[in-house]
């Protein structure tokens, strides 16, 4: 039978009856709560399949991988028959068989492009369950232009890790944790130019109990905060736990003064309707109608514009506009004549550039997307959304 | 003053104990680099180093002067953890 909030079972006993036990718990808080979940791999179903359990109200899970079946001895919201489907479309089916009086919208996408810092926004908190640093640094890019904390996990064969990182605090974020290593680790997969190159993934070794364990770990912290109690990680604090032989303990990680990550945070002075086919020209046009001169709009992501062959015999153009950080290196080669290309760079959106007729379909910008903004009279961000 | 400190590094789960003397003006990341060679620790993972004294997580970037680090001093080195 399934229970709306306002239903009982004829012995008087409801849903949230043990939560209600506990002293400092709020169910109503967990219920109005809305978490952001990136990744929905082995920790991630642990993470969803509790907050579904826990009655989390509003649940947003992105992810752009398919069920494959290695996933099946780690995820416990997949089943033999999801194999090739999108993971979060099977992860929201099971959790609304949990529990259906939560939300769940899911996102089959990337997190660095098809999820705008004004979506990000309507959530109180973001769980990371992702696979790489790279992954890692563009959410604390995206928490921080949001102004939104998150709560980080990783796992190993019988070790994990939980930090938590909250932009409205002075502490450590996860950039100020990245080493020269890590950088250059992150770095080999993409050219110089910021191309991506076509490595294969690392293939990491990692176990269910494991993914339980931290996974139970992240939550928890994501419970604490949003009931304002403290206890397990202040922001810029990592737990660190090994299950063989035992170890755990709590750091805190240390703030780096030059990391740019702080500074990333800005709230909305300008808001343009969303509309597809807006040129850039129009937008230009409407941030100067607020009374902003000399604009110039900064992408969050920056785009090939035009390929074109350095080869001066051949004439092959090839009109692009793609994130760089999307298109593959191996493209880079002229299919005409096969000597290598050259291509334009569009970082950011200003008068005095040529590319003025590009829509923001053109720019791939997601629905919702914060931009910053120089301007004459200062900086500022412009939100581009659907409804005003 | 002594230019140099002497300190135990080990990893987390303690299965690898060192007692070395470094020059204050080692890196973190040298530290991490050197534990990471001699004790064959797998080269596909990324390192950082606790401080057990402060229970902090040093910058690699810094040298152990300006991290703190004094004369008998516990470096705990762990790997971060990357899998989801």
């Amino acid at each position: 039978m399934i229970q709306t909030p306002s239903q009982t079972t004829t012995t008087g006993e409801t849903r949230y009856d043990r939560h209600h036990l506990i002293r400092w718990w709020n169910q109503q808080r967990l219920t109005d709560a809305s978490i952001l979940v990136a990744g929905a791999g082995a920790l991630g179903n642990e993470v969803l399949k509790n907050l579904s359990l826990l009655g989390v109200g509003r649940i947003t899970i992105i992810d752009f991988d398919t069920v494959s079946i290695s996933n099946l001895t780690r995820s416990v919201l997949f089943r033999e028959s999801d194999i090739g489907l999108p993971k979060v479309e099977v992860a929201r089916k099971r959790l609304l068989e949990i529990n259906p009086e939560i939300s769940v919208t899911a996102i089959n996408g990337d997190l660095e492009f098809d999820l705008g810092v004004g979506e990000i926004q309507t959530h109180d908190l973001i769980l990371a369950d992702l696979d790489s640093v790279n992954a890692r640094w563009l959410i604390n890019q995206l928490a921080y232009r949001a102004g939104i904390p998150w709560i980080n996990a990783g796992i190993g064969v019988s070790q994990g890790e939980v930090s938590f990182f909250d932009p409205n605090t002075e502490a450590a974020c996860y950039e100020c944790s990245i080493s020269e290593k890590m950088w250059q680790r992150r770095n080999e997969r993409y050219s110089c130019q910021g191309l991506k190159r076509e490595l294969p993934q690392n293939t990491m070794p990692t176990t269910a109990t494991i993914a339980s364990t931290i996974a139970g770990i992240q939550v928890q912290q994501a419970v604490l905060y949003l009931h304002n109690y403290p206890g397990l990680l202040d922001s810029g604090e990592k737990i660190y736990l090994e299950l063989t032989p035992w170890t755990t303990f709590k750091v805190a990680i240390n703030r780096r003064d030059d990391c740019l990550a702080h500074d990333l945070t800005i709230k909305p002075t300008v808001k343009i309707k969303y509309d597809s086919n807006l040129t850039v020209k129009t937008i230009l046009e409407q941030i100067e109608a607020s009374g902003f001169t000399e604009v110039v709009l900064w992408l969050r992501n920056e785009l090939i514009g035009t390929m074109q062959c350095l080869n001066p015999d051949c004439t092959d153009e090839e009109v692009v506009n793609r994130p760089i950080t999307q298109y593959s290196e191996s493209k880079l080669v002229c299919p005409k004549c096969g000597v290598e290309r050259d291509f334009e760079k569009i970082s950011y959106l200003s008068k005095q550039e040529s590319n003025l007729d590009l829509t923001l379909q053109d720019l791939k910008l997601p629905d919702n997307e914060i931009l910053h903004c120089e301007t004459a009279q200062g900086n500022i961000a412009v939100q581009f959304l659907t409804i005003n | 003053m002594s230019d140099s400190v002497s300190i135990i590094a080990r990893t987390a789960d303690q299965t690898r104990k060192a007692a070395v003397s470094l020059p204050l003006q080692t890196t973190v990341s040298q530290v991490l680099e050197q534990a990471q060679q001699q004790w064959n620790l797998p080269n596909d993972h990324d390192y950082a180093a606790r401080l057990e004294r402060t229970n902090e997580q040093l910058d690699s970037a810094s040298d152990l002067a300006s991290a703190g680090v004094q004369n008998d001093d516990v470096i705990e080195i762990f790997p971060i953890l990357k899998a989801g």
